[in-house]
């Protein structure tokens, strides 16, 4: 579970973010859709105390996160997976080292044996065959690699997953495939989590919540019906775009 | 109908060693108003055919769309017509020139009619917006400082970054560095415009409203373009013809309302985004 209360965040004279207040509660999927430019990722950076907020509170799992000293946050950043617009791999290892190299790092109990199976149990999450294991990045297209970014991010079992900009600039097939295994996973592995978009089309088919952010203050939420009617102006331009990319 | 009178008008300047006036001349005609032309062209980067003899015509004025799964040939397309790429058969015209046929100091004079605003914008670093706007026109043009000033001045208030005059591209937004892109693009006036997908990675709303200017300065200037973007939204909002790279085909699907009912089940499937059909990810 995340909280957030009256969170504001200043770079500077300029205030990003003006007071968030919002709950996720466990087992959900909360999309946080906004222009960019709006805070969407400063808010996601606050959570794991990659920034820390000019004031308020922020809650993750009963305990407050933002004033915590960096060695406290290690446990915070265990519990939270996060999954960046761009894969991240590391190009010069293989599909089965990535998804490894987290296993390694955080469980040195687990043997070479326990941590393959570990790998091939995460490639089959993500709906990738074994034979993209001993593959280098280059060699799988982009979809495939986003995928690779995702199985290694839930091979160290997160309760959290952070999404930003999950489906940014991927073409309308793999955005979809993209979209459902987020849903797909997150009931799987029952975590909690938050996605940050720009896509109205994507939050609308498998978000529980959605807040609408815009200029630092959240100007609308609920549920994708609540949100098909709303009125609010930005909302509106939201549902027209995802209107005019299906050709309407 | 442009490919047969070339032929023709290149046979009989073979047979005969000299031009032949009439197919000449109606070549000429019907060539005048072609921007951009591929001819049985193919390319290969050693694994396999990426294109595999396509044939493309593009008319001048024209606002043409290239959408497709990710490297399935979308951006190669686009580096063929600024003669970045060199195809491994067939032939790339520009005007009606054939782009390789001719040497490096032509070919450099055309491209001077052409602009390109790539994915990442490759804007320079060390220099101010109005110093990255100010680069090509002191590269490529005898216009005096004033003259490019007052270019600089034009371009900034048309992408409406006036105000960010004097900064450097680190301090502005992502959607301000794509209309920096833009406006340096331009500001050599081309005739045709290449963009590589020029809303990759901005909202739906700013998305909107650079295309919307995509699309003034296109009338303004009555020029070409030619658009990759993966986005459906801006694809129909740009596009008086769209075209699906695909497999090694370049399939023009027409207008939006013809691309909508286009009975090939790859476009179906890929324009509406679904699962299920002939697209695997593998592709995508």
């Amino acid at each position: 579970m995340i909280l957030f209360r009256n969170v504001r965040k200043s770079f500077g004279d300029r205030e990003v973010l003006k007071g968030i207040s919002f709950d996720v509660p466990e087992g959900q999927i909360l999309f946080i859709l906004g222009t960019s430019g709006t805070g969407k990722s400063v808010l996601l950076k606050n959570i794991v105390g990659l920034m820390q907020p000019t004031s308020g509170e922020i809650w993750v799992d009963g305990q407050e996160v933002s004033r915590l000293p960096e060695i406290e946050l290690f446990p915070v950043r265990r519990k939270c997976g996060m999954v960046f617009q761009h894969p991240a791999l590391f190009d010069s290892m293989t599909v089965f080292d990535n998804i490894a190299f987290g296993l390694r790092k955080h469980y040195p109990e687990y043997d070479e044996r326990q941590i393959d199976e570990r790998v091939r149990e995460c490639l089959n999450l993500v709906q990738l065959r074994a034979t993209v294991i001993s593959k280098k990045p280059a060699e799988i297209s982009y979809g495939m690699q986003k995928r690779v970014s995702l199985a290694r991010t839930v091979a160290v079992n997160p309760r959290i997953l952070l999404f930003d900009e999950p489906t940014t600039g991927l073409d309308p097939v793999t955005t979809k495939a993209i979209n459902h295994l987020i849903f797909e996973l997150s009931r799987k592995l029952k975590t909690t989590s938050l996605v940050v978009s720009h896509d109205m089309q994507c939050a609308l088919e498998i978000a529980d919540h959605i807040i609408v952010l815009d200029k630092g203050e959240i100007v609308d939420q609920g549920s994708p019906a609540d949100l098909k009617a709303s009125q609010h102006p930005l909302v509106r331009d939201f549902l027209r775009e995802a209107l005019n990319a299906e050709g309407a | 109908m442009v490919t047969f009178l070339r032929n023709l008008a290149l046979r009989c300047a073979k047979h005969r060693q000299v031009p032949c006036s009439t197919h000449e001349l109606l070549y000429n005609q019907c060539v005048a108003s072609i921007a951009l032309e591929l001819q049985d062209l193919s390319i290969d980067f050693g694994d396999g055919p990426l294109l595999k003899t396509v044939n493309l015509s593009i008319e001048q004025g024209e606002s043409f769309v290239l959408v497709g799964p990710s490297g399935g040939g979308k951006s190669v397309v686009l580096k063929l017509f600024a003669g970045l790429l060199r195809p491994t058969e067939g032939r790339v015209f520009v005007e009606g020139q054939d782009l390789h046929a001719m040497g490096a100091k032509a070919q450099a004079e055309l491209m001077l009619k052409m602009g390109m605003l790539f994915q990442k914008n490759a804007l320079f670093d060390s220099l101010t917006v109005a110093e990255n706007i100010a680069f090509p026109l002191r590269e490529k043009t005898s216009l005096d400082e004033d003259a490019i000033q007052e270019r600089i001045t034009f371009f900034l208030e048309a992408v409406g970054l006036s105000h960010a005059r004097d900064l450097y591209p680190d301090e502005i937004s992502g959607g301000m560095q794509k209309r920096l892109g833009i406006a340096r693009a331009l500001a050599l006036r081309p005739q045709i415009v290449l963009y590589d997908d020029p809303t990759a990675g901005l909202d739906p709303i700013t998305s909107r409203r650079i295309v919307d200017l995509i699309l003034q300065l296109q009338r303004e200037q009555k020029s070409t373009l030619v658009t990759v973007t993966n986005d459906m939204a801006r694809a129909y909002q740009l596009a008086d013809r769209i075209a699906m790279v695909v497999d090694g085909e370049l399939i023009v699907t027409g207008d939006k309302e013809a691309t909508l009912a286009h009975p090939d089940p790859r476009v179906a499937q890929f324009i509406r985004g679904q699962l299920d059909g002939p697209l695997t990810e593998a592709m995508a």
